[in-house]
């Protein structure tokens, strides 16, 4: 079968985050966005000791667009001014339509900074187009036992599906712009295929390990590949065990005004969402 | 008017003389300016074509990240000179925010009439010229603290630079300047009074 021919590899930079560094793809110099995905962050892996501070971003707004954090190890505790007060633990998902405007909080949980231990995570800025930038926001968490998984290659391959179709198993997220995402752990010497939609943007983003994508081998890890819209297929080859973050999702082709947590179509529109903020419609978060 | 006064001796301290008629040549394209506290001079997304001299008060340069936390670059008290530079120099949209921390009083200097005056009194260009190479050495030391020494002595460093003001900035600014949490700064805060 052709496969999807490799675009672009960019290798992650690092960025102080607080008291932590943290990795990004894109936005970069050599890597603007992926339409519709506009920032994605990883987190670690870190190993936390006991009585520490992991993640603490206490409450802040968003506007405009979708983050999305894939928990990889560690847990995630998720308050917003909708009522949500969620605990999503390690192979979880929460996926925030910010849509109108909410204030959220993401912070470690009391129990992990007391007992501290292994923490990654992978944050994702979803774009949403111009007609759902002020959609009602929404907030899905799901834990690990609530995503599927499909295997490939006698079970050396594992699959979580979080949103989307892979063949007639479906995830557990409903994506209102029809993103297809994923997380992919492949064990040493094993191979995988994915399909993806020609019409689509691929971004498939490598945590960890030794791999080959179609031919061509990635260098380093924490590398975003993406792909020419040439053919459907994503062969891999992993020679050790592998991680990574399957994203797919229709451009936008819209401009982007972005600054701060905001994400919107116009300067004009970034200033009325900073207004909106501090006037406090996007609500109040209480401790 | 002595908010000219302040400004010309600014420019003195710098081993700078200026003739009467040089001095008049630059007084003319100061546009004097009071400033609310958290008025905003420069916005983000804009491209901003003005260096500000702070006569009074004190302004904050600063961007706010994806998480909406801010980050501030430098405080302009009384005496301190800031703009967005990277926008003042490429006539590209800016990054930064420049707000009022207390009512403050400037002057806005406009670049089309800066570059005239620089091409008329070279004296300007020197002046100029020092001024923004005492801003890299600063930015470098800047960026050495945060990257290589302790919070502590960071803290420290802060207190020498802005001996005048550092009482009356709000803890959570000077934490964030110091790219640390209140909590921590509080800490810090609290370990220095101790071991006085």
């Amino acid at each position: 079968m052709k496969t999807r021919t490799v675009k672009q590899v960019t290798v992650a930079t690092q960025v102080q985050m607080g008291d932590n560094y943290i990795y990004q793809p894109f936005p970069s110099q050599e890597l603007r966005n992926v339409d519709p995905f506009i920032l994605l962050h990883h987190w670690g892996p870190y190993e936390f000791p006991a009585n520490n501070n992991a993640l603490a971003l206490d409450a802040h707004p968003h506007r405009g667009f979708e983050p999305v954090t894939f928990i990889f190890d560690g847990e995630v505790w998720h308050r917003d001014t909708m009522g949500n007060n969620s605990i999503i633990k390690q192979g979880g998902v929460q996926w925030m339509t910010a849509g109108s405007g909410v204030m959220h909080s993401e912070m470690g949980t009391e129990e992990f900074h007391k007992k501290g231990g292994p923490f990654e995570i992978i944050q994702v800025w979803m774009n949403l187009p111009k007609k759902l930038k002020m959609t009602t926001p929404s907030y899905q968490g799901f834990q690990k036992d609530s995503i599927p998984v499909v295997g490939q290659d006698g079970g050396k391959v594992k699959i979580a599906l979080v949103s989307g179709k892979i063949g007639n198993v479906t995830g557990p997220v409903n994506s209102i712009t029809g993103i297809t995402s994923y997380t992919i752990y492949m064990d040493a010497n094993s191979k995988a295929t994915l399909e993806t939609d020609i019409s689509k943007n691929v971004v498939l983003y490598l945590l960890s390990g030794n791999v080959t994508v179609n031919g061509r081998k990635i260098e380093q890890e924490r590398s975003a590949i993406t792909f020419i819209d040439d053919a459907t297929a994503i062969d891999i080859e992993a020679s050790t065990s592998a991680k990574f973050l399957f994203l797919q999702g229709e451009a936008i082709k819209e401009p982007v005004a972005q600054y701060g947590p905001f994400v919107m179509n116009t300067m004009d529109e970034l200033h009325v969402a900073f207004e909106d903020f501090q006037s406090g419609k996007m609500g109040t978060l209480n401790d | 008017m002595k908010e000219e006064q302040i400004i010309l001796d600014n420019i003195c301290k710098h081993n700078i003389t200026l003739t009467p008629e040089e001095k008049k040549t630059f007084t003319q394209i100061l546009q004097y300016k009071k400033v609310k506290k958290g008025e905003i001079l420069v916005n983000y997304g804009d491209i901003s074509k003005q260096q500000y001299f702070v006569i009074s008060g004190c302004l904050r340069n600063y961007t706010i990240d994806e998480y909406g936390k801010e980050h501030i670059l430098m405080f302009a008290a009384t005496d301190w000179w800031t703009s967005d530079l990277y926008s003042y120099v490429s006539g590209m949209p800016g990054e930064n925010i420049i707000d009022a921390l207390v009512d403050s009083e400037v002057f806005e200097i406009c670049k089309d009439d800066m570059e005239k005056v620089l091409e008329q009194v070279p004296k300007f260009e020197r002046f100029f010229r020092i001024l923004f190479q005492n801003s890299i050495v600063n930015n470098n030391r800047r960026i050495k603290a945060v990257m290589s020494i302790p919070a502590e002595e960071r803290y420290q460093q802060f207190i020498q630079k802005y001996p005048n003001i550092y009482k009356d900035i709000p803890l959570k600014h000077i934490a964030s300047y110091l790219g640390i949490s209140p909590e921590f700064l509080s800490k810090i805060r609290g370990k220095i009074a101790h071991s006085a």
